[in-house]
C-alpha cells in the first residue's frame, strides 16, 4: 500500500487588483500525492498551475491571499509552521525546479557556491566537505567536467545544462518531493529527452514523488502515473495517466486532446479546436467558466458550477455527468 | 515541368564576430551555411530544428530582411539576391513573414486599421482611404476577426488574436509565398490548433505557398507537404513528409523524432538519449558537424564533411552512411 505524503485540502487564492478589486486564481483544490508517484498537473496559461505550485511551497507573492486551505505533508499541516520551519523544509523535503534556470540561479555566485549553500543550510555537508559533495551530486544529474563546473558561474553554462544544475540543487537533500515547474519547456526537444530521462533515473533511485506542471500533454503522457486537469483555477479532470489519454471525459480535457497534432497519428484531418479563448480572471462570476467554449452547454452550466463528479476511478466537473456517478 | 516558385541554392549567411585586440584572423557565426533547397508553388516546406539552427536566420534571408553572404535565391524566375531596394520592395509584395511573437511585431501605437492599411499603401493596394478600409474589413473576416476590430490596439487582442492580426498584415499585399517563423509556438494549445487550421484554410482559398519553420515536430508533421531538417546551419535531411515519419534517415533525424513524447501513455519509444548540447555555430566540429553527438559516428566524420546524397528520387540526406563511398566503414 502507497502512502499519502502531501494532500491539499480545499485551496482558495486569490490576488487583490486595484481595478477589479479580488480575483480568484484558485477554488477548491484538493488532491493528494502519494510517494515515490508523478502527479501531472496540466493546463494552459492562467489556469493556476503555477500558483498551486508556489502555494504549496507558501511562495506566493505578497498581494496573493491564501483565504482558506490546507496542506498536509508527512500528516502535518505545513500552513501552520512558522517561518523558520517552512525554510528548514524548503529545498530539504520538498523542493522546486523551475522553468527558466536562468532567472532561478544567482547570476553571481559559483555553481559550487550555490550547490554548497542548499547542502550547508540543510545540514549535509559542512564547510570542508561541500565542494567534494557538490561535484558529486553534479555528477549524478550527468554534468561533464563536474570538478570544473564548481567554479563556473551559471551565463557559462548551456540552459539543458542550467537546468540540469537546479535539479542538481533540488536532489541535493533528496527531498521526498519534488515540484517541477514546466521543467522542460525552455528546452530544445532532445535536450527535454535527456532531462526527463534524468528526472525518471532520480525518481527511482530516492523513490521521490513529484509534482509536474506542464501544458505539454506528450510530456504528461509520458511521465505522469495520474493526471489532474486544470482550467480556471478548478480542477475539471483528474483520472490515473491511460484512463485520461485513453478515455478523458470533461469536454475541455477531449478539446486539448483533439487540439495536439499527434506525431504518432497517420491521420492528418483538420485539428479540432477549442473555439475562444481562455477568458481573464474574474470575468466569469458563475456557472461552469468553460460553458463559453463548451458545445454541450446547456442551461444548467449557465446558472451552476458542477461540482466533481466521481466516475468510476475518474473525477469530471462536468454537469453531463451528474446522474451516472454521485457529488463527491 | 514546372518550374519551382522559389529555389534556394547554397544560401550563407554569416555574422561577423568583432575582433578582439590581439585575436587576428577574421572570425565569423555561421549561421547558415549552405542550404539548398525548392518550394513548388501550392506546397508547405517546413523546417524544423533545434534553437540556435539557423532555421529562422535563414528564413529572414530569404526575404533578405538579413542579407545573405553568398548563394543564390531565385524567386518565380528572379534573382532576389541583386535586387535593387526599389525592385526588393516589390518583391516583398510577393513574399511576406509572418512573426512567431505577436506581442512584438505589431506596433503597439497603431490601430489594427492602421497596420493592416499601411502595408496596403506601402504596395498602391486601394486607391482611396476609403477603398483601404473596406479591404482591411475583408482582411478581418478572412482571419476569423470581424470588422469591428479595426479601431482597436494591439493590447486590447489575445495572443491568437494578435497573431490572426499578424497573418492578416502579411495576407493584405495579396503574395504567393509565406513564410511563418514558428507561427505558433507562443500560444496556448487550444488556440495553436485554431491558427493552424487558419493557415490551412487560407493555403487553399488563396492558393498561397508556405515555408512553415518551427521546432515542434508533431506541427511540422501536421502542416508540411515536405519536410528539411536543419541541424547547425545546414539541411541534413530533406525528404517527403510520409517517407521522412516513416523512416528517418540522417541519425539527427532519428534521434529528435524520438525525442518527442507520445500522446498515447502505451507507447514506450525507444529513445535514442544524444549527450551533450549543440555546439556553437561560431566553432562548429570539423567534418560533418554532428559528429560530436552521433552515435553512428566513425572517423571518416570528423575529417570530412558529408555531401548531399540524392538516396530516392527527392529524398536528400547529408549524412556518409549513405554515401557508396564511405559506405563500407560502416558496416
Amino acid at each position: 500500500m502507497t502512502s499519502e505524503l502531501l494532500k491539499i485540502e480545499n485551496f482558495q487564492i486569490s490576488f487583490k487588483d486595484d481595478e477589479a478589486g479580488t480575483i480568484s486564481a484558485v477554488k477548491d483544490l484538493s488532491f493528494h500525492i502519494n510517494e515515490g508517484e508523478t502527479v501531472g498537473l496540466v493546463g494552459e496559461s492562467g489556469c493556476g498551475k503555477s500558483v498551486t505550485a508556489l502555494s504549496i511551497m507558501r511562495l506566493i507573492e505578497k498581494n496573493a491571499s491564501f483565504t482558506e486551505g490546507k496542506t498536509v505533508f508527512e500528516g502535518e499541516d505545513i500552513n501552520l509552521f512558522s517561518e523558520k520551519e517552512m525554510q528548514s523544509i524548503r529545498g530539504n523535503k520538498i523542493s522546486m525546479i523551475f522553468q527558466e534556470p536562468m532567472t532561478s540561479l544567482n547570476p553571481v555566485h559559483k555553481i559550487g557556491k550555490q550547490i554548497g549553500e542548499v547542502l550547508h543550510l540543510h545540514g549535509f555537508a559542512n564547510k570542508t566537505n561541500s565542494i567534494e559533495k557538490t561535484i558529486e551530486i553534479l555528477k549524478k544529474v550527468g554534468i561533464p567536467r563536474a570538478e570544473s563546473i564548481v567554479n563556473d558561474y551559471p551565463h557559462q553554462l548551456s540552459g539543458g545544462m542550467r537546468q540540469r544544475v537546479m535539479i542538481a540543487m533540488a536532489m541535493a537533500c533528496n527531498p521526498k518531493l519534488l515540484i517541477a515547474d514546466e521543467p522542460t519547456t525552455a528546452l530544445d526537444v532532445t535536450i527535454q529527452a535527456q532531462i526527463l530521462d534524468l528526472m525518471n533515473i532520480l525518481q527511482e533511485e530516492y523513490n521521490t514523488a513529484i509534482l509536474l506542471i506542464t501544458h505539454d500533454l506528450g510530456v504528461i503522457s509520458e511521465m505522469a502515473d495520474r493526471v489532474i486537469v486544470m482550467y480556471y483555477g478548478q480542477i475539471v479532470e483528474q483520472a490515473d495517466v491511460r484512463t485520461l489519454f485513453k478515455q478523458p471525459k470533461h469536454p475541455y480535457t477531449i478539446g486539448l486532446l483533439n487540439s495536439v497534432p499527434n506525431i504518432d497519428s497517420e491521420n492528418e484531418s483538420r485539428l479540432t479546436p477549442i473555439d475562444g479563448n481562455v477568458p481573464n480572471l474574474g470575468v466569469i462570476k458563475s456557472g461552469c467558466p468553460f460553458r463559453a467554449r463548451c458545445q454541450h452547454a446547456h442551461a444548467k452550466c449557465h446558472e451552476e458550477n458542477p461540482p466533481l463528479f466521481k466516475h468510476e476511478s475518474q473525477y469530471v466537473r462536468c454537469w453531463l455527468y451528474d446522474e451516472q456517478g454521485g457529488i463527491v | 515541368m514546372n518550374q519551382p516558385l522559389l529555389s534556394v541554392k547554397d544560401l550563407k549567411t554569416h555574422f561577423p564576430v568583432k575582433k578582439k585586440l590581439f585575436n587576428k584572423g577574421s572570425h565569423s557565426i555561421r549561421a547558415v551555411d549552405g542550404i539548398s533547397f525548392h518550394v513548388n508553388k501550392g506546397e508547405t516546406l517546413g523546417i524544423v530544428g533545434e534553437s540556435g539552427c539557423g532555421k529562422s536566420t535563414m528564413g529572414r534571408s530569404i526575404l533578405r530582411l538579413i542579407e545573405p553572404t553568398e548563394g543564390s535565391i531565385v524567386f518565380e524566375g528572379r534573382e532576389v539576391t541583386t535586387l535593387d531596394q526599389t525592385n526588393l520592395r516589390k518583391l516583398r509584395s510577393k513574399m511576406q513573414i509572418v512573426f512567431q511573437d505577436p506581442y512584438a511585431s505589431l506596433n503597439p501605437k497603431m490601430t489594427v486599421g492602421a497596420i493592416l492599411g499601411e502595408a496596403l499603401s506601402t504596395h498602391q493596394l486601394g486607391q482611396s482611404a476609403k477603398e483601404r478600409k473596406k479591404k482591411v474589413e475583408n482582411l478581418l473576416l478572412k482571419v476569423g476577426l470581424s470588422h469591428t476590430h479595426i479601431g482597436r490596439y494591439p493590447h486590447e487582442f489575445s495572443g491568437g488574436q494578435r497573431q490572426r492580426i499578424g497573418i492578416a498584415r502579411a495576407i493584405a499585399v495579396n503574395p504567393s509565398l509565406i513564410i511563418a517563423d514558428e507561427p505558433v509556438s507562443a500560444l496556448d494549445v487550444s488556440v495553436q490548433a485554431q491558427v493552424l487550421n487558419l493557415f490551412q484554410d487560407l493555403k487553399e482559398t488563396l492558393g498561397l505557398t508556405y515555408i512553415f519553420i518551427a521546432h515542434d515536430l508533431s506541427v511540422v508533421k501536421h502542416v508540411s507537404d515536405r519536410i528539411g531538417v536543419m541541424y547547425l546551419g545546414k539541411i541534413v535531411e530533406l525528404s517527403d513528409k510520409r517517407q521522412l515519419f516513416q523512416k528517418p534517415l540522417h541519425p539527427y533525424t532519428q534521434a529528435l523524432m524520438s525525442a518527442v513524447p507520445s500522446l498515447d501513455p502505451d507507447i514506450k519509444k525507444n529513445r535514442i538519449i544524444l549527450t551533450g548540447d549543440v555546439p556553437s555555430a561560431s566553432n562548429p566540429p570539423t567534418g560533418c558537424s554532428f559528429h560530436t553527438r552521433c552515435r553512428f559516428k566513425k572517423n571518416v566524420c570528423e575529417s570530412v564533411a558529408p555531401r548531399e546524397i540524392e538516396v530516392s528520387s527527392g529524398r536528400f540526406v547529408n549524412c556518409h552512411m549513405y554515401d557508396n563511398e564511405y559506405k563500407r566503414d560502416f558496416n
